[in-house]
């Protein structure tokens, strides 16, 4: 059996490159990928060139701008996620068996990906092991990415040489230890109190840690320092689990299409096809799909984006093997939400997952099943707006009618009993009108006298208020309102509600008293 | 005709948003005739607001609303509704409508704070109500009062029945049914009930519009401090936050257009305000008497004690004409003392300096008391007033018609503490408490908390608070906005720009209460019928609900009771003196004329020293060359805000120096500014002057003074200044002269200092100098041991130490103590070295120095593993700190416990931090007690190498913010000359005008208020501390390498004015000396 052989690529500045795809002109520029809210925008992600001029991360925007020549960039998760997906696919064409050993979104205060590709016995394929390190980084660089590669018998060795050196490494078989010796100890993240530990030994080096005696070093770190030691000495032991093997890899499907497709229905049947080969593949593993972001690519980018995707995503309430439940939900979700150009390419992108068991009661009421009701909330979604289907939940506010909808969650306990009607319980009731009803009102002071409602002039015989209220004061959405109960007698003897907003300058009817 | 009598203030801390003056002078632009202030549990904001309504011409009644914890809980919105409201007591809003009344609230005040058993909000119960009811009026309330909660609760029935209760508590004619109109569709349900139960009971209905801010402006600020409150952001606050606007002072005849359908209950504010007779004017208050012998009276008995002083002070001076005349000025000042009733007072600060005495606690009176020789007589103060012929009516007149203020010196710590307590035994609880001290919003608490409440998360605010400006001189530029744009803000974005606008509007007011340093309040009767008193966070102290201004303002007396460290570090001196050199020392009976302290004084070689240690003392001292101890009193006065603005130092200096004339604006003013050479300096000659050029009276020229420097008597001052110029015409002053005369008093008459407060200061100045130039290592290790203090950091201290051939040695396991001690030097038993204290190891607990300490009593540690058993509190923290500021290098000795030491043990540089670190590292292993005393089998050496010179350096300032090895720029020294860069020492070889560049670590910047922006900073280095001036420009240029680097380079040219020397800038750039995290003194 041939000596295993692992090759490890390492892409620092992850968020900063992959954003140069998009933007190849700013390629040798200074560059700040900025994340977060604004106001409070902050610098996430940088290249070497604006690193050199001064910007850090964590600085804010404005500090970034003083910096001259710098562009800013917002960052853009698509943009990184089709980055990594290129670049899993370009390692896949290198061999089956890849590892991610970092992605980009898995820290929030930088971001680089990493890759650990298992090239035992490729030699005859594919060339030298340096062949191989260097084929790999072209093609990276092809995708406008910059990374470090290293080889070597040892994967921890081939890992942390591609942290610590650009370029290529290759290590020969028994030189780990040498090859490893003048990294730094960053290269081993190392948890806050080893990095102190080490700082107060004077330790700085890979190299540093190999010379101390293992024996020592366990007596005073215990296990860690075992590891640490095997780690600096580049022989710690490594169980490649490439993404196939990966229980939890997500299921991906690519597909360049001949011709742009402009229409819904054929680019769904082109979809469902991918769809049931995810499906497929995770019914084999005896998983199902918890989730598929679609990726599709634009033929032009819309004026209000800068990238030509346009992405979504469905996530069913339990994980389902039914591929035709999927493709219903991401056709109701597209239709909601129609690509605004022709699609030239599409990813599916399936996150899979156990089977949910659910044990029902025995005495527990028939409910739907779980599929069909995502398919038929999708449906309701679809028809009344995203933001309308659920149930209503109350906000902490003293806006008027401040609520929001919550996903429907019944829960166990018992319903609240209503709020007894004593004494402060008004005894009308109120009956809303939602929308409120924009009406005309005659004024005598600030005071309604009369409403035109109904292409009638109702005079109004008694009033109380106004009864104010506003807030939002710190936010552009201030909002302010004045509210009056009146008493008419034409048509009927009747009590409304109405309010003014002063901001809109329009009075409307918001409710009727029973 | 409408009188508001709900309101609360920005002293209902939180729950308000306007300050009582700011209410009040609102009231008077809306011509009420009177208003009521309430704030939540205390009386905190009534004396501000009594004054404003003085001041304004109006009536101010007095009340608070008070939580009672067995009425209920206040309303809240139904259960049902989402809210973030917690529970809280409701409260009674009570007015008081006697004096009966307001001593009552006080007294229930009182009651409820100090029920908890520590500082807290706390609540009353029913049954103290009850007891303190008389003399109160109480309102039904708004959503906080008991009508609601009842409503809300029960129903009218409910709501009917509490208010009956009410009528029980406080008598049906004391019970008003207030009603509030805030557009609220639920408050109108419960006004509706209100008037029923009015209707029922018989009771008045009362309009109030429950204020909590001026303007409906102030709405914001409120809803910002209601986040505060409830550790919330605006965002998330909910109903929390006000529903709208309308909770402000409102005219009458808006107020009476909302009550138009229930007219009396707007007549009946005006009826229920006459009622309130009670105004603050009369408080009750009586300063204690002091208990004499029978027979006696405190005159007689303040008389015999003078006496006695008089001769115990004077005849051991063998000066017969000053007996006399010590004998007449006291016959003169016990007259007056007797006059005005004070005996008592002086009777009781005698008992306190008594006390210290008795104790062993050095104590000194400072201020204006020093100029009373009955002070003096009394062991008081310790300057001879008659010897230096002070001036009485600086301290005390007949005109001015208020307690004289005698503050007492401390050594800070334990002795002060003492002395404090002694006034709570002697007065009792209730009869003695702390001055308050009122923590308002500055700059950077506000920027922080505005922050917080719109959501900014905590890194931003760490930037943004760290980069509010805290120098003392403040450019037009200085802005907040401006401040929070270099922090990377957009102040254009709307978000931001309602953050710095909150910001700004947000200073000023109340955050919480403190405590005043040291101002005791002492009371005939009990305190808390004057003042409520509640728990301050120092456990056994207790504090009044008012400031010491407020005290002042209400003629509450006050015996300052201050720490002084130097005081402390004398006191250490006078036990480490006698204790090691084996010589007495007597501080009243030092070398007057010392020449090694005088030597020290002309060439500004003070660190450490009291008062003259500054960088602006330290350049004046070469020109004032003090030869004596008035010379001293006259250094210590000059460096002020007032002589500095006054342009008065400049020509002192001159005519000190021969270089210009000693004139005077006028002969007649010959006498009173001839010890200053013509230019005044100190608060007695301004009162002098007023009295010789103008025929003042004494108490009118002190009047003048105070007058000046209080903005509040603008127009006094302005009527005693034109009288001023009318005495001096008449007395034949020409118009620059009284130009001259009238300026020299507006300077200076509030910043600068009396002559016998300069004179007490000098005696402590004075002092150190003559310890640290002769008793050195004793004079420092005090000084380390007392720290903070003075204007130099322990690093400075020790550096210059050395410099003055004082060794000082690292903390040791094996010998050091908790705090700095003193070694004998083997080669000269009579020198000493100061070795370091474990107090100087940053995070080393005193429980487990003792317990190291305790653990070597019987025989040394023997090794790390030794150590680490026998003092098991030892944590590995604690052992890693240790061993990394070389405290453990001494247990080399026995390092491996006897095992051979490796062939290149001594090449290693024997045993080393590094060495003890490893050890370290093993010992403070989680073994389990099985294992822990196991020896480590291959333990002879470390693989670690040896600190590197710069390692140990940042580890010694990490550790203990001190080097006792060289300074880090001695290091560099080499380097350093290559470029150029002369050392501190060196720079007196430069002429003046001559480029210079010089470098060092930065100790201090400094950006005083009396600069025009002007920046300076000293720089230190092994040799010595250059100064270097930054002008505005050049500030500009290179701020943020300023305010941020820590070892500089700067370029310029070099000024030498009479030995005082100095480099102004024209370049400055970093230094990259040393990572070691030295320390700064900034923004003094």
């Amino acid at each position: 059996m041939p000596a295993a052989l692992y090759l490890c690529l390492h892409v620092p500045d992850f968020a900063a490159q992959a954003a140069l795809g998009a933007h190849p002109e700013l390629r040798d520029q200074p560059l700040a990928i900025l994340s977060g809210q604004p106001p409070l925008e902050y610098v996430f992600g940088l290249n070497p060139a604006s690193r050199q001029l001064g910007v850090a991360t964590g600085m804010r925007r404005i500090q970034a701008e003083s910096f001259p020549g710098v562009a800013l960039l917002r960052r853009s998760r698509a943009q990184e996620d089709h980055a990594f997906a290129a670049l899993l696919a370009c390692a896949d064409g290198f061999s089956p068996r890849v590892q991610v050993l970092a992605t980009p979104d898995e820290d929030e205060s930088f971001s680089r990906a990493t890759l650990m590709l298992d090239i035992s016995a490729s030699e005859k394929l594919l060339g030298s092991p340096r062949q191989i390190a260097a084929a790999l980084s072209r093609q990276v660089h092809a995708l406008g990415l910059r990374a470090s590669a290293a080889v070597s018998g040892e994967a921890s060795a081939a890992l942390l040489a591609a942290r610590g050196r650009p370029g290529i490494t290759v290590i020969a078989y028994g030189e780990e230890a040498p090859a490893l010796a003048s990294l730094p100890l960053p290269v081993l993240e190392l948890t806050d109190a080893q990095a102190q530990t080490f700082a107060a030994w004077g330790i700085g080096t890979l190299g540093q840690i190999a010379a101390l005696p293992l024996k020592s070093l366990v007596a005073r770190l215990g296990e860690d320092g075992h590891r640490l030691h095997l780690l600096a000495r580049g022989v710690y032991p490594h169980l490649l689990v490439s993404e196939a093997d990966a229980a939890d890899a997500p299921l991906i499907e690519h597909l360049v299409l001949e011709h742009p497709v402009e229409l819904l229905e054929p680019l769904i049947f082109l979809l469902g096809r991918a769809l049931e080969q995810i499906t497929r593949r995770a019914i084999e593993s005896a998983l199902a799909i918890a989730s598929v972001e679609i990726s599709l690519q634009l033929e032009t980018s819309p004026p209000s984006s800068t990238t030509a995707q346009h992405c979504r995503a469905v996530r069913p309430a339990l994980p389902v093997q039914d591929f035709h439940i999927l493709l219903k939900l991401i056709q109701l979700d597209l239709e909601l939400h129609p690509p605004p150009s022709p699609i030239v390419a599409f990813t599916l992108c399936a996150q899979p997952a156990r089977r949910p068991r659910v044990q029902q009661g025995l005495f527990a009421p028939q409910s739907p099943e779980a599929g069909r009701l995502e398919v038929l909330l999708a449906r309701l979604r679809k028809l009344v707006g995203e933001d309308r289907v659920g149930s209503p939940e109350l906000l902490d506010s003293h806006a008027p009618d401040a609520f929001r909808m919550a996903p429907f969650q019944p829960g166990d306990a018992a319903p609240a009993a209503a709020p007894a009607l004593s004494a402060p319980t008004p005894a009308l009731a109120l009956r809303a009108l939602r929308p409120p009803l924009v009406v005309r009102v005659g004024l005598q002071g600030a005071a309604p006298r009369s409403i035109f409602l109904e292409g009638q002039q109702l005079p109004v015989v008694s009033h109380s208020g106004p009864w104010r209220s506003d807030g939002a004061w710190w936010t552009t959405s201030r909002w302010c309102r004045e509210e009056w109960d009146v008493a008419i007698d034409a048509p009927e003897p009747r009590c409304l509600r109405l309010a003014f907003d002063p901001g809109a300058n329009c009075w409307y009817l918001t409710g009727l008293y029973d | 005709m409408y009188v508001e009598l709900h309101a609360r203030s920005a002293f209902s801390f939180l729950e308000g948003a306007s300050l009582p003056e700011l209410l009040m002078v609102r009231a008077a632009g809306l011509e009420m005739p009177a208003m009521a202030l309430l704030d939540r549990n205390g009386l905190y904001g009534a004396p501000r607001f009594h004054l404003a309504a003085q001041r304004a011409g109006i009536r101010a009644h007095i009340g608070a609303e008070i939580a009672v914890l067995d009425l209920g809980e206040r309303l809240r919105p139904p259960a049902w509704l989402p809210h973030a409201i917690p529970p809280e007591p409701l409260r009674l809003s009570l007015l008081a409508e006697t004096q009966a009344g307001y001593q009552n609230l006080c007294r229930l005040i009182t009651r409820l704070k100090l029920r908890e058993p520590t500082k807290a909000e706390g609540a009353a119960l029913l049954a103290d109500v009850a007891e303190h009811s008389a003399g109160l009026v109480c309102l039904t309330g708004g959503d906080e009062g008991p009508l609601a909660s009842a409503l809300a609760r029960g129903g009218y029935e409910a709501a009917l029945h509490a208010v009956e209760q009410l009528t029980h508590l406080f008598g049906p004619r004391q019970v008003y049914v207030e009603l509030q109109r805030h557009f609220d569709r639920r408050q109108e349900h419960r006004n509706q009930a209100a008037v029923r139960i009015a209707r029922h009971l018989r009771l008045p209905l009362l309009a109030t519009n429950g204020v909590s801010h001026a303007t409906p402006y102030e709405r914001e600020v409120l809803d910002v401090l209601t986040t505060i409150r409830h550790h919330t952001t605006l965002a998330s606050a909910g109903r929390l936050l006000a529903l709208n606007a309308e909770r402000h002072l409102r005219p009458a005849r808006e107020i009476e257009a909302l009550f138009r359908d229930l007219p009396e209950a707007i007549a009946n504010t005006c009826e229920l305000s006459s009622r309130l007779t009670y105004q603050m004017s009369d408080l009750g208050y009586r300063f204690p008497a002091y208990p004499v012998p029978e027979g006696e009276s405190m005159q007689s008995f303040l008389a015999k004690r003078t006496t006695e002083g008089i001769a115990n002070r004077y005849q051991p001076k063998g000066d017969r004409p000053l007996f006399a005349r010590a004998q007449k000025q006291a016959a003169r000042e016990l007259e007056l003392i007797g006059k005005l009733g004070l005996a008592g007072y002086f009777l009781i600060v005698w008992d306190i300096v008594q006390f210290c005495n008795l104790e062993g606690i050095l104590v000194q009176g400072r201020g204006s008391a020093a100029n009373s020789v009955v002070c003096y007589a009394l062991g008081i103060t310790a300057v001879d007033p008659v010897g230096m012929d002070l001036l009485f009516e600086r301290f005390l007149s007949e005109e001015r018609g208020e307690w004289p203020d005698i503050d007492l010196d401390l050594p800070s710590g334990d002795d002060r503490e003492k002395a404090i307590q002694y006034v709570y035994a002697r007065y009792g609880q209730l009869g003695a408490a702390m001055t308050a001290n009122v923590i308002t919003y500055r700059g950077r608490s506000a920027a922080r908390e505005a922050g917080k409440a719109l959501g900014f998360d905590a890194e931003t605010l760490d930037r943004l608070t760290k980069l509010v400006g805290a120098w003392e001189w403040k450019d037009k530029d200085d802005s907040l906005g401006h401040n929070f744009q270099a922090a990377g803000l957009d102040i254009q974005h709307q978000r931001i720009a309602k953050y710095v606008e909150l910001c700004q509007r947000m200073q000023d007011l109340p955050r919480h209460l403190g405590q005043h340093s040291g101002g005791m309040v002492v009371c005939a009767g009990h305190l808390n019928a004057v003042v409520p008193i509640e728990w301050a966070s120092m456990p056994g102290r207790t504090v009044i609900q008012w400031d010491k201004e407020d005290c002042a303002d209400m003629k509450i007396i006050k015996i300052d009771l201050l720490g002084l460290g130097m005081m402390a570090v004398l006191k250490d001196c006078l036990d480490l003196v006698p204790r090691h050199y084996a010589e007495p020392l007597d501080l009243a009976q030092l070398p007057p004329n010392d020449p090694p302290t005088y030597r020290a004084l002309q060439q500004a070689d003070t660190v450490g020293m009291f008062q003259v240690e500054s960088r602006a003392q330290m350049s004046a001292l070469p020109r004032n060359h003090p030869t004596g101890f008035y010379d001293i009193v006259v250094q210590v006065a000059i460096i002020r805000p007032g002589p500095i603005a006054g342009n008065m130092m400049n020509p002192y200096m001159k005519r000190r120096q021969g270089l210009e004339p000693v004139t005077y604006y006028h002969p007649l003013l010959e006498p009173v500014l001839k010890r200053t050479l013509g230019v005044p300096l100190f608060q007695e000659q301004l009162i002098r002057m007023a009295m010789i050029v103008a025929s003042f009276t004494g108490g009118e020229a002190e009047e003048l003074r105070r007058a000046v420097g209080n903005r509040r008597s603008m127009a006094r001052m302005k009527e005693l200044e034109s009288r001023l110029r009318r005495g001096m015409t008449a007395n034949g002053l020409r118009p620059d002269a009284q130009e001259k005369i009238i300026q020299s008093i507006a300077s200076f008459a509030l910043y600068g200092f009396p002559e016998s407060h300069a004179a007490s200061f000098a005696l402590i100045a004075y002092a150190s100098a003559y310890l640290k130039c002769n008793y050195l290592a004793a004079f420092t290790a005090a000084l380390l041991n007392n720290q903070p203090m003075g204007f130099y950091s322990p690093a400075t201290l020790v550096k210059d130490a050395q410099r003055h051939g004082l060794r000082v040695k690292p903390v040791d396991v094996q010998r050091s103590a908790w705090p700095c001690t003193l070694e004998p030097e083997p080669a000269s038993p009579q020198r000493f070295a100061v070795r370091l204290g474990f107090c100087y190891a940053r995070g080393l607990r005193y429980r487990v120095a003792s317990a190291i300490i305790c653990a070597r009593q019987p025989r040394p540690f023997l090794s790390v593993p030794d150590l680490a058993l026998r003092v098991p509190d030892l944590g590995k923290p604690d052992l890693s700190l240790l061993a990394q500021i070389g405290a453990l290098n001494s247990l080399d000795a026995n390092a491996s416990g006897g095992a051979p030491r490796p062939p290149d043990f001594d090449k290693r540089g024997g045993f080393h931090r590094r060495d003890a670190l490893w050890q370290v590292e093993y010992a403070g292993r989680p073994a389990g007690p099985l294992l822990d005393a196991l020896p480590e089998p291959d333990a002879a050496h470390s693989p670690l190498r040896q600190m590197t010179i710069e390692e140990r350096l940042v580890a010694d300032f990490a550790g203990t913010g001190i080097t006792v090895g060289p300074h880090p720029m001695a290091y560099r020294r080499p380097v350093l000359r290559q470029m150029g860069v002369l050392a501190a020492g060196e720079l007196a070889r430069l002429r003046d005008g001559q480029p210079a560049r010089i470098a060092g670590a930065v100790i201090t910047r400094q950006r005083p208020g009396t600069a025009k922006g002007f920046v300076f900073l000293s720089l230190e280095d092994e040799t010595g501390i250059a100064n270097a001036i930054i002008t505005p420009a050049i500030y500009e240029e290179f701020r943020h390498t300023i305010l941020y680097e820590r070892f500089l380079l700067i370029e310029g040219k070099l000024q030498n004015q009479q030995n005082v020397i100095s480099v102004k800038a024209r370049s400055v750039r970093p230094l990259d000396v040393s990572a070691a995290r030295l320390l700064s003194h900034d923004f003094h």
